[in-house]
């Protein structure tokens, strides 16, 4: 230990750049990973809400709606089915838009329409579900979530794509890095490995210091990116809390007793991150050492 | 005990280095190998550490069979084998203690221990109170004692040699061999290949001369001629 840090002393440089390369690699896995695991978390929560807004004519009543509920039951094809009153949709308008009087002020029950949320069992039914709704008198209009998770689907898995792109090679890059380094400094100390042989040091004593090294370049580089990306979270909180108005709470996982809630940020959930940069930080730094190992000690 | 058993060394250019040497060595002993540049001292030597294999033949310590050694083994067997060279392969970005110490540190020797013998070490080649120096800072005698103490500080079984005087002036070169003398009194075998022929003449040790990979002289007490 003591001697890795006096070599470190000595040429810090390419131990800086070694270092600083895995903290953007680990840094860019984290952030596309809080973005990945974001966006599925929204995706889920809509494809879990209901898919189908059936907005009734206003002179309408609960009773005629009750016959539609019927009607789109009977086809099998209904997950779940909500009557939303005027009352009802009035109190949840004001909930959203509590903190401006304006909107408050305009709006009262008559402008707005009773409506049935309707989710289906699979995302496959919705149109016949629609077709059915529009059949009825009580009907007014019909609203598809689907546009929404269509939009959201696309654009989950271009950040996947774009993201396991970047991520891979930036991946490569700190290897190449980290390998180059490390048998830099084997190559450098060539004689006294050469001597360490003589008087016999075993395979492992002699390459134990530079797989260390490694692993430290990685543990330093996912500390650090681990502490950036934490404080991205917190930075970022209220303004995602006012784009995500009206999700009370996000999931990743959501199998008891494993609960990882994404939104809002969880202790389970930085843990996880946490974990996966160290891990990633760690196997990069294996990795490279161990192929710069092989590789110039022969 | 160490046996060299009808040794036959030949480099893939095709020169012969050795051939059908046998030489049998008791524990304790101080042996001198002389001969001419190229007799194939040197590669007697480093088949006693596995740094080459024998063509043909075997090579024993204690029964060991050094060619046949696993390659995992081999550290192992260094231990044993203290090994000094003519230009000392000194590390010069370390001091003399921690040179010393290589050797110990390989052990896995605990601080205390090791500060023990290192001072035990520094008294046997007369480096006391220099374990702070780097070698630069040193003669070159005083480095090649360095490198003895670096050779033995392990308790090694068995010194190898090669030219050691090979760079020092008679002087120097002397203090060095009494030093080699002391180290054999202690049980320490010592195998020393040389060129200086007024070291090997006035010590009286045996002495097996090789020429053209051949031994031509193997004889008790004996003189480089």
């Amino acid at each position: 230990m003591s001697n890795m840090w006096k070599r470190f002393r000595r040429s810090p440089y390419q131990a800086i750049a070694a270092v600083f390369m895995m903290f953007i690699t680990l840094f860019v896995i984290g952030t596309f990973f809080i973005l990945i695991a974001g966006s599925s978390a929204i995706l889920s929560y809509f494809e879990s809400k209901p898919q189908l807004t059936v907005f009734l004519k206003s002179d309408k009543d609960e009773q005629a709606a009750a016959g539609l509920t019927d009607t789109l039951k009977a086809s099998g094809k209904v997950a779940t089915i909500t009557y939303v009153s005027q009352e009802q949709a009035l109190a949840i308008y004001r909930e959203q838009n509590k903190d401006d009087p304006l909107l408050l002020e305009m709006v009262t029950a008559d402008i707005l329409p009773a409506s049935l949320d309707v989710s289906a069992i699979a995302p496959v039914y919705l149109s016949a579900l629609a077709d059915v709704a529009r059949q009825d008198p009580v009907v007014d209009e019909v609203v598809f979530q689907k546009d929404v998770v269509d939009t959201l689907l696309s654009w989950t898995s271009t950040v996947r794509k774009v993201g396991i792109v970047f991520i891979f090679f930036l991946m490569f890059s700190t290897f190449l890095i980290l390998f180059t380094s490390i048998g830099m400094k084997i190559a450098m100390r060539r004689e006294e490995i050469g001597i360490l042989r003589l008087v016999g040091a075993t395979n492992w004593y002699i390459r134990k210091p530079f797989i260390l090294e490694g692993l430290m370049y990685g543990w330093v580089g996912a500390f650090t990116s681990s502490v950036l990306v934490s404080i991205l979270i917190l930075y970022s909180q209220p303004y995602l809390s006012s784009f995500l108005r009206g999700i009370p709470t996000l999931s990743l996982v959501q199998i008891p007793p494993v609960m990882i809630t994404v939104w809002p940020p969880s202790l389970t959930f930085y843990v996880l991150v946490w974990l996966l940069l160290t891990t990633c930080g760690l196997v990069i730094g294996l990795v490279g050492s161990m192929f710069a190992v092989s590789r110039y000690m022969r | 005990m160490i046996l060299f058993d009808n040794v036959t060394k030949r480099y893939p250019s095709g020169a012969i280095a050795l051939e059908n040497v046998t030489v049998k060595i008791a524990d304790g002993e101080f042996v001198f190998i002389v001969g001419p540049s190229g007799a194939g001292k040197t590669t007697l030597l480093r088949l006693l550490i596995k740094d080459t294999l024998p063509t043909k033949g075997s090579v024993y310590m204690d029964n060991l069979e050094i060619n046949k050694l696993p390659s995992g083994k081999v550290p192992y067997l260094r231990r044993k084998i203290g090994f000094v060279f003519q230009d000392f392969k000194l590390l010069l970005d370390r001091t003399v203690g921690e040179n010393v110490s290589l050797s110990l540190d390989i052990l896995g020797m605990k601080e205390t221990e090791k500060q023990g013998r290192m001072s035990q070490v520094l008294g046997i080649v007369n480096l006391e109170g220099k374990e702070n120096y780097f070698p630069i800072q040193l003669s070159q005698g005083e480095q090649q004692r360095v490198a003895i103490g670096r050779a033995i500080a392990g308790h090694t079984k068995v010194l190898l040699a090669d030219e050691p005087t090979g760079n020092l002036d008679p002087k120097t070169s002397w203090e060095i061999i009494k030093i080699l003398n002391e180290i054999n009194k202690t049980g320490t075998t010592v195998l020393m290949a040389t060129h200086n022929a007024d070291v090997v003449n006035s010590m009286k040790k045996r002495v097996v001369k090789l020429a053209d990979g051949k031994v031509i002289k193997d004889e008790k007490k004996s003189r480089y001629e």
